[in-house]
């Protein structure tokens, strides 16, 4: 009975995966000359072997990430399950740099133990064992341990936190052939595992935006058939309106602090105007005072300045105020169409949505220099977010007639599609780093 | 009594896995990850309006929508015979109440086209309180590029979707 009871949860647990989806058409457009080569051994699982394959989480991670070279597993036949077991010159001969070796057992009770090691093959301390850790786990975290394990590997060897366990908000819509649809604010691993939506509606969601602890979504919704800004937990799905005024409220966005939204009211006139609201005492001030479209307020990491979008100049352009000063300044000027700007976490740059040529292309804009950088070229791309590392930008793309996400890196040397889903996927938003 | 205990421990945990699996393959919501699920909203909460077809047909218009070009909110003089119908259908039915909906075509900055839709349904009221219809009988609002009429990347859709529909909440 117990025998049959766990093979019924094993295959439970398998009917999940396909609806899972994985990274593909990777395009390493120039990355891979530059990337960190290293192997990735499969772990040694035991005699009760869990469905996933922990190595091969690791695998994908440094390889999609684009700073690795990862080892094909067929250009090896040797698997070390621990540091002694290593043959140095054999993995040398290899062209690796570094390897990772570990194994996953089972212990019983669903629980699992995971031993990983990070080994250097050309470090010449006495000890060539850069990491090494251990962890007890059930089933359903072993995913999240392989994230954890590619977080500490990627920080290890190119000295940046890595992204692989932070998640991405987005919006999937299923359209019915009656014209009706379905939205969905979905939440998901970085690498697309574990989706499942916050909330569903019959009506447009749109602009989700992360809280700095990653607990909370802010977002609009219109299924009073009339914009509004609501907050869902993530955990929960439990959720609460903001704001519900005349016109347009839309384009919510956390300050760093999580004290405030900046948000993007009409309030009854003809044009939206950006405005920051206190969550705590609902107290609203206003940001912007004119007569054209402002919206698209994001942050500056340090919280003195918002970017915005405004068409007070005749096209859509990027601008940045002053919080204290109120002192503004027009930051975009390549073409006459750029928008939805955000700060690189440093600040010295900005990712934003730029036309060039009559194709709407992800940019990247120095702001010191001033120099504009493409990050895609040609299409009709939308909705940039950039990693909590500012390594990686998700956005939204078309392909074969499909609304899906990519990921660029921010240097635009690693481009790569994320496989289309049953519905159209928009509005990418990349989550804080989540401890 | 151990043993006991840990097969019903056991057949729940697979009952509920099995519940979970069920319903992802509906809607995907399981509880998996510390999610607990979704809410939902807006399903079945239909507001009640006029039928279009039959309201373009009360008012003697072909489709009771103004169409706008690339990046523009003016209304083109075509339609002004649309603004007519509905300024006098509105006037003589005073408890009459129209939503103007903005949209867009799919192109750019999804919130910069919640404004120009925006703009686009304020520029179709503005015009009907030009004509003398009460501003209590209309409310405007942007859908921006959320709610295409036409599906695609052609022009043929991208000019479809970029329009003002003039919806009957009540005749």
């Amino acid at each position: 009975m117990r025998k049959l009871l766990l093979s019924i949860a094993a295959l439970t647990l398998a009917a999940f995966t396909p609806n899972a989806y994985a990274v593909l058409n990777i395009e390493l457009t120039q990355g891979i000359a530059a990337a960190i080569p290293i192997a990735v051994v499969p772990f040694s699982q035991g005699a009760n072997a869990s469905s996933t394959d922990v190595a091969a989480v690791i695998h994908n991670d440094l390889a999609n990430s684009g700073q690795f070279n990862v080892a094909d597993n067929g250009s090896f036949n040797q698997y070390p399950q621990s540091a002694d077991q290593v043959n140095t010159s054999y993995w040398q001969g290899k062209n690796v740099d570094d390897i990772v070796i570990g194994n996953v057992q089972s212990i019983g009770g669903g629980q699992y133990k995971v031993t990983f090691s990070l080994i250097s093959l050309f470090n010449q301390a006495p000890n060539n064992v850069l990491l090494t850790q251990q962890y007890t786990v059930s089933q359903n975290e072993l995913r999240r341990v392989g994230h954890h394990i590619s977080d500490l590997v990627y920080q290890q060897l190119t000295g940046i936190p890595g992204i692989f366990s932070t998640r991405l908000a987005y919006i999937l819509v299923q359209r019915n052939p009656d014209q009706t649809a379905k939205y969905m604010l979905m939440v998901a691993d970085e690498d697309g595992y574990n989706a499942r939506p916050i909330l569903i509606s019959s009506q447009p969601i749109m602009s989700p935006s992360w809280s700095p602890d990653g607990k909370q979504i802010a977002y609009v919704s219109f299924e009073s058939y009339l914009p509004q800004i609501y907050v869902s937990n993530v955990a929960t799905g439990q959720r609460r309106l903001i704001t519900s005024f005349s016109g347009i409220n839309g384009a919510p966005e956390w300050s760093p602090d999580g004290k405030q939204l900046a948000v993007a009211l009409s309030r009854g006139s003809a044009n939206p105007n950006i405005y920051t609201l206190n969550l705590a005492s609902g107290s609203l001030q206003q940001v912007t005072n004119d007569w054209s479209i402002n919206t698209e307020p994001t942050w500056s990491p340090d919280g003195q300045t918002i970017l915005f979008t405004s068409d007070r100049g005749g096209s859509p352009q990027v601008y940045e105020i002053n919080m204290a000063t109120k002192a503004t300044q027009r930051v975009t000027f390549n073409g006459n169409y750029n928008a939805s700007a955000s700060f690189t976490p440093d600040a010295q740059n900005i990712v934003l949505l730029s036309r060039q040529n009559n194709a709407y292309d992800i940019a990247f804009l120095n702001l010191q220099s001033g120099n504009l950088q493409l990050l895609t070229h040609g299409g009709n791309n939308q909705s940039p977010s950039i990693a909590p590392n500012g390594k990686m930008v998700v956005y939204a793309t078309k392909a074969s007639g499909k609304n899906v996400l990519a990921m660029v890196s921010t240097d635009g040397k690693v481009n790569m599609q994320l496989p289309d889903q049953l519905g159209d996927v928009q509005e990418p938003a990349w989550s804080p780093f989540i401890s | 009594m151990k043993v006991n205990n840990l097969s019903r421990m056991l057949a729940i945990t697979a009952i509920s896995v099995f519940l979970a699996a069920c319903s992802s393959s509906k809607n995907q919501a399981g509880v998996q990850n510390g999610f607990a699920g979704a809410q939902s909203a807006g399903i079945g909460t239909n507001e009640p309006f006029v039928n279009s077809d039959y309201m373009a047909k009360v008012l003697g218009v072909d489709k009771n929508t103004i169409y706008f070009d690339f990046d523009k909110t003016y209304i083109k003089s075509q339609y002004n015979y649309i603004i007519q119908a509905n300024a006098n259908y509105l006037k003589s039915h005073p408890s009459a109440k129209i939503r103007l909906e903005g949209n867009t075509d799919p192109q750019g900055s999804r919130e910069y086209n919640i404004g120009l839709g925006q703009r686009r349904a304020d520029q179709v009221a503005q015009q009907l309180e030009l004509q003398g219809v009460s501003s209590q009988q209309i409310v405007t609002v942007s859908y921006g590029q959320e709610r295409p009429a036409m599906l695609g990347d052609s022009q043929q859709a991208y000019q479809s979707d970029r329009r003002v529909d003039i919806v009957y909440m009540s005749q």
